[in-house]
């Protein structure tokens, strides 16, 4: 733990019995911040605690495990906060001798962490403090000498300028993006983290790890759409996946061969013909954004600027790439990273831009900026919906005509809501404080949950999104759970309780708040805890638990003999310590309630979405009673904290419902 | 002999169990499992089908135990 405000360093050693009833990654984080972050703290203040932590199994030869964490206490929701980011930094973290580095109190002036085999030391990074994220990075190169290729983790000037939805950027632009992790790190002053380490990282079994991971990359390897496969037929398969209403079992491995071609991108037009690409603020359809306009996002043109592909720490698939976008930006800037499917939904069908080139350019400056591209793009949609509605003028808005999908209007913004100047001052916190400076009245369009805006899937689709969107303690967020990645993770061949996805089952079953979409969302948050204690890729995990032996990972990297149900049971332990932390810092969960929009209230009159609808309220409680958590309250109960154990676990002062 | 099959949109479901087991007569090809799919003509050319997470011709004869996977997109990012 290092304590900015009197620059002082303090090795905490972890008990193992944490790490069996957490894992590390989030779990440690989890541990950490309830424990040490006294309650009520103010977000953006000297007790809150900012946390980087590797996973459990990075570094351990086991692949599609190289993800590390940052969190905190969020600005945005004022409860538990963490995003989720690849590259390098992970391992990094284990070669210093750590499993996670923790930063409490506020530094007098902008400082950086530099650690080396020797040690942790502060250091001085006024000459860094304005710079943006891409500068930074090269700075400390020229900076400090090691004996190795640094790992830097570090803030752009939205996270220097406490906009809310700052994100930290590592290996030159890639964003460890929600929650406003970045806005913390600023109110901290602290611009970056730089790892040198290089020790040993060990794991009990590495024979069975490599086992393992020989035989997921065997099928990986083999997993290869044929050479002349193009983009078009992206949106034929969109159609083709919502043509029935029947259960289809996916094998998720060989999906991967798609991500291997595309990375994310593949979604950019598939996602519109099946309608879960969310359209104009959410309350468009394909009919806004027809063919003519989103094929100007078919990956193969984003494709065409990309000069170089890369993967991330112990990763298999690759589904990063470097775009030249020297002419795209006139010279500005020489590349990108590729932008993944969030930014060009964000920054396309859901503003209605079709200029492809913009989003090469906002996506560099987002990047660069250290802000959260998700988080940005609903921000806009709401500010773009209040000038439609004539709530907005050219004056207040500084002359700047927010007509749907004006791309210069929208890079301008983009820019001002990273310098925090001109009418981005005002939309720079995420959409929620815009609606709140703007009037009530503009509340039911600002789209939510609990103040974190919503990753670019539409829970009209996939309903059980919409819970997870709800229901987790740091809402929003795309990644935990759905219906559809329950079927992919396959994950009742280990979990003996988990039910089957039979072939042929009807999907609209999922539009009712069922016992079995209880369970089943239930179990997606329980596993994703899993993952993210462990540093897995989301990617991995949708390839399938019969093709990504995650629980057989575990066991072999920590010695450990657990069942998959164990693990479950550790995830619900996760999951359960972050509700108790909201909870504690006085937050109502059904509060977190996602806008009624996305519930489809009212429902769409056009495109494939056309109609769905169904009742959020139910499917919260549901969900809030198959993790044990009360029905009504959404607060852990007394006997699931009592089975869980918490009372042997010195948490003190954890409440129930 | 029964193998797994991950089928693709729009094909017939008639001959699969509810953990998508299909039943085949000894010697069967991957064409059998294509025909008894019924998958559309035009949806042919796009279909990417692996037997044992290996790409193979349709004449390739077919073991108990064989996993046949048809690539569908996930949605993510």
């Amino acid at each position: 733990m290092v304590d900015l405000s009197n620059s002082t360093f303090d090795e905490i050693k972890i008990p193992d019995t944490v790490y069996e009833h957490f894992l590390s990654g989030v779990g440690l984080g989890a541990y950490i911040l309830y424990k040490y972050i006294p309650g009520g703290a103010d977000p953006l203040g000297p007790d809150n605690i900012l946390g980087f932590v590797s996973g459990l199994l990075t570094g351990t030869g086991s692949f599609m495990t190289g993800r590390w964490l940052a969190v905190c206490k969020s600005p945005l929701t004022g409860g538990f906060g963490d995003a989720n980011c690849g590259g390098t930094f992970s391992p990094a973290i284990k070669q210093c001798g750590y499993d996670g580095i923790f930063f409490k109190g506020q530094a007098p002036k902008p400082m950086l962490l530099y650690i080396d085999n020797t040690g942790p030391q502060l250091m001085d990074a006024g000459m860094l403090w304005g710079l943006d994220t891409v500068a930074t990075e090269a700075a400390i190169n020229q900076m400090i000498t090691a004996n190795k290729k640094l790992a830097i983790a570090t803030i752009g000037p939205a996270g220097e300028h406490q906009s809310q939805i700052a994100g930290i950027s590592n290996d030159g632009g890639r964003m460890a993006a929600r929650s406003g992790v970045g806005t913390v790190m600023g109110s901290k002053k602290l611009k970056a983290v730089v790892l040198a380490g290089s020790k040993m990282i060990r794991s009990e079994n590495p024979e069975t790890l490599r086992a393992i991971s020989q035989d997921y990359a065997r099928k990986i390897k083999a997993s290869n759409l044929p050479p002349l496969t193009t983009g078009a037929i992206l949106p034929l398969m969109g159609k083709s996946m919502v043509a029935t209403d029947k259960a289809i079992p996916i094998d998720g491995m060989l999906s991967t061969a798609i991500i291997k071609k595309w990375g994310t991108g593949f979604t950019n037009t598939m996602g519109m013909s099946m309608g879960d690409t969310p359209v104009k603020n959410w309350k468009g359809s394909i009919t806004d954004f027809p063919y003519r306009k989103y094929r100007q996002m078919n990956p193969d043109l984003i494709q065409k600027h990309e000069r170089q592909k890369y993967h991330c720490y112990s990763c298999v698939i690759g589904c990063g790439g470097l775009c030249d976008i020297s002419a795209v930006s006139k010279g500005r800037f020489t590349h990108t990273h590729k932008p993944e499917y969030e930014t060009v939904a964000a920054f396309g069908a859901l503003l209605l831009n079709k200029d492809r080139d913009s989003i090469f350019m906002i996506n560099e400056l987002l990047n660069r900026g250290g802000m959260d591209s998700i988080s940005a793009g609903n921000t806009i949609a709401f500010a773009m919906e209040c000038y439609e509605k004539g709530w907005l003028s050219p004056k207040v808005t500084g002359g700047l005509d927010l007509s749907w999908g004006n791309a210069a209007a929208i890079i301008t913004l983009v820019e001002q809501m990273i310098a925090g100047t001109g009418f981005g001052a005002i939309l720079q916190h995420g959409v929620k404080k815009a609606s709140e400076i703007l009037g009530v009245e503009s509340a039911p369009l600002a789209v939510h949950a609990g103040g974190q805006e919503p990753g670019m899937h539409d829970p009209r689709l996939d309903p059980i999104l919409g819970i997870h969107y709800s229901c987790d303690p740091t809402p929003g967020r795309h990644t935990i759970g759905a219906g559809s990645y329950y079927t992919y993770m396959r994950i009742w061949e280990d979990v003996t309780w988990a039910p089957k996805v039979k072939l042929g089952e009807d999907k609209n079953s999922e539009y009712e708040a069922t016992n079995q979409v209880g369970l089943k969302s239930m179990i997606n948050a329980c596993n994703k805890q899993i993952l993210d204690g462990s540093g897995g890729c989301f990617f991995a995990l949708v390839s399938g638990l019969n093709h990504f032996k995650l629980f057989n990972y575990l066991n072999a990297a920590t010695g450990w003999n657990k069942t998959p149900n164990e693990y479950m049971t550790i995830g619900l332990r996760m999951q359960t310590l972050r509700q108790a932390f909201n909870v504690r810092e006085g937050i109502n969960p059904r509060d977190f309630k996602m806008n009624d929009r996305l519930s489809g209230k009212p429902p769409l009159t056009e495109g494939p979405l056309k109609g769905k609808q169904f009742n959020m309220d139910e499917m919260m409680s549901i969900h809030y009673q198959f993790m044990g958590w009360d029905k009504k309250t959404g607060i852990p109960t007394k006997t699931t904290l009592e089975d869980l154990g918490f009372c042997d676990l010195e948490m003190e002062g954890i409440t129930h419902g | 002999m029964k193998v797994q099959v991950f089928p693709p949109p729009l094909a017939s479901l008639t001959h699969l169990d509810e953990d998508g087991m299909m039943t085949l007569p000894p010697g069967a090809r991957l064409l059998t499992v294509y025909r008894q799919l019924k998958i559309p003509l035009v949806l042919q050319p796009l279909l990417i089908c692996h037997v044992n997470y290996q790409r193979v011709k349709l004449s390739t004869p077919l073991k108990h135990g064989d996993v046949i996977s048809f690539i569908l997109p996930l949605a993510g990012g």
